[in-house]
Protein backbone atom coordinates (compact mmCIF):
# COMPACT_ATOMS: atom_id res chain seq x y z
CA UNK A 1 0.00 0.00 0.00
CA UNK A 2 3.12 2.11 1.15
CA UNK A 3 5.00 1.56 -1.69
CA UNK A 4 1.62 2.45 -4.62
CA UNK A 5 1.60 5.55 -2.80
CA UNK A 6 5.12 6.56 -3.14
CA UNK A 7 4.70 5.21 -6.81
CA UNK A 8 1.60 7.79 -7.58
CA UNK A 9 3.92 10.92 -5.82
CA UNK A 10 6.55 9.43 -8.48
CA UNK A 11 4.06 9.18 -11.42
CA UNK A 12 2.62 12.69 -10.87
CA UNK A 13 5.92 14.17 -10.50
CA UNK A 14 7.05 13.08 -13.59
CA UNK A 15 3.89 14.36 -15.23
CA UNK A 16 4.09 18.00 -13.64
CA UNK A 17 8.26 17.94 -14.61
CA UNK A 18 6.56 18.25 -18.45
CA UNK A 19 4.79 21.75 -17.41
CA UNK A 20 6.71 25.13 -18.57
CA UNK A 21 5.43 28.41 -18.03
CA UNK A 22 5.61 30.07 -21.46
CA UNK A 23 6.33 34.02 -21.37
CA UNK A 24 4.15 36.23 -23.83
CA UNK A 25 7.32 37.02 -25.06
CA UNK A 26 8.32 33.15 -26.15
CA UNK A 27 5.22 32.37 -28.13
CA UNK A 28 6.31 32.88 -31.34
CA UNK A 29 6.65 29.09 -31.88
CA UNK A 30 3.36 28.40 -30.59
CA UNK A 31 1.73 30.87 -32.59
CA UNK A 32 2.65 29.25 -35.69
CA UNK A 33 -0.64 28.75 -37.84
CA UNK A 34 1.19 24.93 -38.05
CA UNK A 35 0.24 24.68 -34.10
CA UNK A 36 -3.79 25.32 -35.06
CA UNK A 37 -6.14 22.40 -34.38
CA UNK A 38 -7.92 23.05 -37.61
CA UNK A 39 -4.74 24.56 -39.73
CA UNK A 40 -4.25 22.93 -43.75
CA UNK A 41 -3.80 19.33 -44.19
CA UNK A 42 -1.59 20.17 -46.60
CA UNK A 43 0.44 22.23 -45.23
CA UNK A 44 0.75 19.87 -42.15
CA UNK A 45 1.86 17.25 -44.64
CA UNK A 46 4.59 19.62 -45.79
CA UNK A 47 5.53 20.20 -42.11
CA UNK A 48 6.22 16.66 -41.49
CA UNK A 49 7.96 15.62 -45.09
CA UNK A 50 10.60 18.63 -45.11
CA UNK A 51 11.19 16.81 -40.97
CA UNK A 52 11.67 13.28 -42.44
CA UNK A 53 13.52 14.57 -45.44
CA UNK A 54 15.73 17.37 -43.31
CA UNK A 55 15.02 19.63 -46.40
CA UNK A 56 13.14 22.60 -45.87
CA UNK A 57 11.46 24.56 -48.97
CA UNK A 58 11.52 23.78 -53.01
CA UNK A 59 8.15 22.28 -52.00
CA UNK A 60 7.09 21.04 -56.07
CA UNK A 61 10.83 21.09 -57.00
CA UNK A 62 13.79 19.27 -56.81
CA UNK A 63 15.83 18.55 -53.60
CA UNK A 64 16.52 15.48 -51.21
CA UNK A 65 17.82 15.96 -47.84
CA UNK A 66 21.48 16.19 -49.01
CA UNK A 67 21.61 19.81 -48.42
CA UNK A 68 22.45 21.10 -51.82
CA UNK A 69 20.08 23.08 -53.98
CA UNK B 1 3.69 8.54 8.22
CA UNK B 2 0.62 10.00 6.36
CA UNK B 3 1.68 13.59 7.40
CA UNK B 4 5.27 12.80 5.85
CA UNK B 5 3.49 11.42 2.97
CA UNK B 6 1.38 14.69 2.63
CA UNK B 7 4.24 17.20 3.28
CA UNK B 8 6.46 15.03 0.71
CA UNK B 9 3.78 15.53 -1.98
CA UNK B 10 2.79 19.36 -1.53
CA UNK B 11 6.35 20.39 -1.46
CA UNK B 12 6.75 18.62 -4.75
CA UNK B 13 3.38 20.15 -6.31
CA UNK B 14 4.63 23.30 -4.69
CA UNK B 15 8.24 23.14 -6.56
CA UNK B 16 6.77 22.31 -9.89
CA UNK B 17 3.68 23.95 -9.88
CA UNK B 18 4.96 27.54 -8.84
CA UNK B 19 5.23 29.93 -11.66
CA UNK B 20 8.40 31.51 -12.09
CA UNK B 21 8.90 34.87 -10.57
CA UNK B 22 8.08 37.99 -12.91
CA UNK B 23 10.69 40.51 -14.07
CA UNK B 24 13.30 42.63 -12.73
CA UNK B 25 12.91 45.24 -9.86
CA UNK B 26 11.22 48.60 -11.05
CA UNK B 27 14.22 50.59 -10.19
CA UNK B 28 16.13 48.62 -12.45
CA UNK B 29 13.62 49.01 -15.51
CA UNK B 30 14.61 52.89 -16.19
CA UNK B 31 18.24 52.29 -16.67
CA UNK B 32 17.76 48.86 -18.39
CA UNK B 33 15.05 50.42 -20.94
CA UNK B 34 17.77 53.60 -21.40
CA UNK B 35 20.48 51.71 -21.93
CA UNK B 36 19.80 48.31 -24.18
CA UNK B 37 21.55 48.82 -27.42
CA UNK B 38 18.35 47.84 -30.08
CA UNK B 39 19.14 47.01 -33.34
CA UNK B 40 17.36 49.05 -36.20
CA UNK B 41 16.05 47.45 -39.05
CA UNK B 42 19.39 49.03 -41.61
CA UNK B 43 21.81 47.62 -39.47
CA UNK B 44 22.34 50.29 -37.50
CA UNK B 45 22.05 50.51 -33.45
CA UNK B 46 20.10 52.93 -31.00
CA UNK B 47 18.93 52.97 -27.69
CA UNK B 48 16.34 54.91 -25.94
CA UNK B 49 18.70 57.05 -24.10
CA UNK B 50 19.62 58.85 -27.51
CA UNK B 51 16.11 59.88 -27.82
CA UNK B 52 15.46 61.66 -24.20
CA UNK B 53 14.20 64.95 -24.11
CA UNK B 54 10.79 63.38 -26.41
CA UNK B 55 8.11 61.53 -25.42
CA UNK B 56 8.30 57.75 -26.39
CA UNK B 57 5.63 55.48 -26.91
CA UNK B 58 7.69 52.63 -26.92
CA UNK B 59 5.72 49.14 -27.98
CA UNK B 60 6.73 45.57 -28.15
CA UNK B 61 5.50 43.72 -30.79
CA UNK B 62 5.78 40.87 -33.24
CA UNK B 63 4.32 39.77 -36.88
CA UNK B 64 3.34 36.61 -34.98
CA UNK B 65 0.82 38.83 -33.07
CA UNK B 66 -2.36 39.57 -34.55
CA UNK B 67 -3.21 42.42 -32.23
CA UNK B 68 -0.20 44.04 -32.61
CA UNK B 69 -0.54 43.80 -36.13
CA UNK B 70 -4.05 45.78 -35.88
CA UNK B 71 -2.70 48.08 -33.80
CA UNK B 72 0.66 49.31 -35.20
CA UNK B 73 -1.14 51.35 -37.80
CA UNK B 74 -2.62 53.78 -35.01
CA UNK B 75 0.58 54.42 -33.85
CA UNK B 76 2.33 54.99 -36.87
CA UNK B 77 -0.38 57.63 -37.46
CA UNK B 78 -0.05 58.98 -34.12
CA UNK B 79 4.35 59.06 -34.88
CA UNK B 80 3.41 61.03 -37.74
CA UNK B 81 0.99 63.53 -36.13
CA UNK B 82 3.66 63.90 -32.99
CA UNK B 83 6.66 64.83 -35.90
CA UNK B 84 8.43 67.84 -35.07
CA UNK B 85 6.52 67.74 -31.23
CA UNK B 86 8.41 66.25 -29.21
CA UNK B 87 6.89 62.80 -29.03
CA UNK B 88 7.35 59.62 -31.17
CA UNK B 89 7.00 56.06 -31.06
CA UNK B 90 9.46 53.53 -31.41
CA UNK B 91 8.13 49.92 -31.82
CA UNK B 92 10.17 46.81 -30.69
CA UNK B 93 9.72 44.05 -32.64
CA UNK B 94 10.59 40.92 -30.50
CA UNK B 95 10.12 37.92 -33.51
CA UNK B 96 13.48 35.95 -33.66
CA UNK B 97 13.76 36.93 -37.07
CA UNK B 98 14.47 40.62 -38.08
CA UNK B 99 13.43 39.72 -41.74
CA UNK B 100 9.98 38.98 -40.28
CA UNK B 101 9.81 42.56 -38.79
CA UNK B 102 11.03 44.07 -42.11
CA UNK B 103 8.90 42.40 -44.15
CA UNK B 104 5.77 43.31 -41.96
CA UNK B 105 6.51 47.01 -42.03
CA UNK B 106 6.78 47.01 -45.52
CA UNK B 107 4.08 44.98 -46.28
CA UNK B 108 2.05 47.51 -44.38
CA UNK B 109 4.21 50.39 -45.45
CA UNK B 110 4.47 51.72 -42.11
CA UNK B 111 7.04 54.78 -41.29
CA UNK B 112 7.73 54.57 -37.25
CA UNK B 113 11.14 54.29 -36.07
CA UNK B 114 11.11 49.78 -35.58
CA UNK B 115 13.71 48.00 -33.72
CA UNK B 116 14.89 44.56 -33.73
CA UNK B 117 15.27 42.79 -30.29
CA UNK B 118 14.23 39.27 -30.40
CA UNK B 119 12.21 37.54 -27.63
CA UNK B 120 15.47 37.71 -25.36
CA UNK B 121 16.22 41.36 -25.41
CA UNK B 122 14.20 44.06 -23.33
CA UNK B 123 11.48 41.56 -23.34
CA UNK B 124 12.87 39.27 -21.09
CA UNK B 125 14.98 41.67 -19.23
CA UNK B 126 12.14 43.76 -18.31
CA UNK B 127 9.46 39.99 -18.32
CA UNK B 128 7.13 42.09 -20.20
CA UNK B 129 3.46 40.97 -19.17
CA UNK B 130 1.92 40.41 -22.30
CA UNK B 131 2.01 41.31 -26.07
CA UNK B 132 1.58 43.78 -27.31
CA UNK B 133 2.84 45.85 -24.29
CA UNK B 134 3.24 49.63 -24.28
CA UNK B 135 4.96 52.01 -22.22
CA UNK B 136 4.80 55.59 -22.34
CA UNK B 137 8.54 57.35 -20.99
CA UNK B 138 8.39 60.48 -20.13
CA UNK B 139 11.21 63.51 -21.47
CA UNK B 140 13.47 61.94 -18.41
CA UNK B 141 13.37 58.22 -19.65
CA UNK B 142 11.17 57.51 -16.68
CA UNK B 143 7.83 54.84 -17.20
CA UNK B 144 4.81 57.14 -16.58
CA UNK B 145 2.40 54.88 -17.85
CA UNK B 146 1.70 50.91 -19.26
CA UNK B 147 -0.97 49.47 -21.75
CA UNK B 148 -1.46 45.76 -21.42
CA UNK B 149 -2.61 44.68 -24.79
CA UNK B 150 -4.22 46.39 -27.47
CA UNK B 151 -7.52 47.53 -25.49
CA UNK B 152 -9.02 50.20 -27.69
CA UNK B 153 -9.81 52.28 -24.36
CA UNK B 154 -6.77 52.22 -23.10
CA UNK B 155 -4.49 52.91 -25.89
CA UNK B 156 -6.54 56.00 -26.80
CA UNK B 157 -6.03 56.68 -23.36
CA UNK B 158 -2.37 56.57 -23.96
CA UNK B 159 -2.89 58.78 -26.82
CA UNK B 160 -4.62 61.52 -25.29
CA UNK B 161 -2.26 61.41 -22.38
CA UNK B 162 0.92 62.10 -25.27
CA UNK B 163 -1.20 65.08 -26.60
CA UNK B 164 -1.63 66.64 -22.90
CA UNK B 165 2.15 66.12 -22.63
CA UNK B 166 3.20 67.94 -25.99
CA UNK B 167 0.78 70.72 -24.96
CA UNK B 168 1.77 71.38 -21.78
CA UNK B 169 5.56 71.69 -22.89
CA UNK B 170 4.21 74.00 -25.80
CA UNK B 171 2.52 75.98 -23.08
CA UNK B 172 5.27 76.00 -20.89
CA UNK B 173 8.81 76.93 -23.47
CA UNK B 174 10.53 79.26 -21.14
CA UNK B 175 11.19 75.72 -19.43
CA UNK B 176 12.10 73.59 -22.10
CA UNK B 177 16.12 74.36 -21.37
CA UNK B 178 17.93 71.44 -19.66
CA UNK B 179 15.22 69.04 -20.38
CA UNK B 180 14.18 69.50 -16.79
CA UNK B 181 10.34 70.58 -17.21
CA UNK B 182 8.96 67.43 -18.23
CA UNK B 183 5.26 67.62 -17.29
CA UNK B 184 3.82 64.37 -16.31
Amino acid sequence: MKRSRWLWVLGLTQLLMGCATVRPYEKENLADPIMTISSDEALRELKWLEAREGSTGGAGGAGGGCGCK
Amino acid sequence: MKRTFAIVLLAILGAVGAPAAGGPAASNARETLATHRLSLLDGKTTTLAAHRGDVLVVNFWASWCAPCRHELPLLDQWNSDWAGRGARVIAISIDNDARKAKRFMDDMELSLTVVHDGPNGLARSLDIPTVPYTLLLDREGNVIDTVRGSAEAEVTALGRKVETMIAARGAKPVQEAGMAGGSR
